[in-house]
């Protein structure tokens, strides 16, 4: 059996290269796509620590999360296909 | 599950959700970035199985992988990629990067959480039906609100 300590460190790690992705990106796009990396960790991380933890609540918190990610994305998604449509750009310093 | 099967899984998955954030975030295709964010959801998929939650992970390939990361594939083809953003940001970034990770895995490390452990997914399923049936019915609605929402607003409906 693998520890869960293991799993932490794997989300720690898919956490942190989700903001390097923001802090080194200016596409909205990258952006966003960074934003679910650090999305996907930090289920990891829940999940991992719900098994330690015995928190029975927990996959249910997970599974919410994953559907209103679904559908964060989706609206996101196309809030930038129309702002790509009005202003021909998705350089985030150019749209503010 | 046999050990030796399980830590190979372990590994392969980590190997890809690590190998495949970092490609979301350096490819320059966006497709081909698009792809690796469904990869890396796949990777979570197996990590959440062998944590023993069987049901979040197959709602995860369902959900997040089967819709969302298709839906966002298909999207990101309309899109151009900018050009790159100059080396000092980039080191900025990749230090910024490293001090999440070491400051995470030291508060891991440290507190001791996830020594042992395992999960049954029985009680997970059990709850979700039995006890949140209300707030699974609420994200339901919205997961399928927030589509059709999503095609509204990509074609400037009400404009």
């Amino acid at each position: 059996m693998i520890a869960p300590l293991y799993f932490l460190l794997a989300s720690a790690a898919v956490f942190a290269l989700g903001a390097v992705g923001i802090v080194s990106s200016r596409h909205a796009v990258r952006m966003l796509m960074s934003a679910e990396v650090m999305l996907n960790g930090s289920l990891l991380a829940l999940l991992a620590a719900a098994a330690t933890t015995g928190y029975a609540a927990a996959p249910v918190v997970a599974i919410l999360a994953i559907t209103l990610a679904g559908a964060e994305a989706v609206t996101a998604v196309s809030v930038i296909i129309l702002l790509y449509r009005k202003l021909g750009t998705l350089d985030v310093q150019q749209i503010i | 599950m046999f050990p030796q099967v399980e830590e190979l899984l372990f590994a392969a998955a980590v190997s890809a959700a690590i190998v495949s954030s970092v490609a979301v975030v350096k490819y320059r295709s966006l497709f081909y970035a698009a792809v690796a964010l469904a990869i890396l959801g796949s990777a979570n998929a197996v990590l959440f199985a062998l944590l023993g939650f069987v049901l979040v992970s197959v709602v995860q390939v369902l959900i997040y992988v089967g819709a969302t990361a298709a839906f966002v594939v298909f999207a990101v083809l309309m899109f151009k990629e900018l050009p790159e953003l100059p080396a000092p940001i980039r080191a900025t970034s990749a230090v910024v990067g490293s001090a999440i990770f070491a400051t995470m895995a030291a508060i891991i490390v440290i507190s001791g959480v996830g020594t042992e452990g395992r999960a049954t997914w029985d009680v997970a399923a059990m709850g979700l039906l039995a006890e949140y049936w209300l707030p699974l019915l609420v994200v339901a609605i919205t997961l399928t609100a927030a589509l059709v929402c999503g095609v509204a607003i990509a074609s400037g409906e009400g404009e």
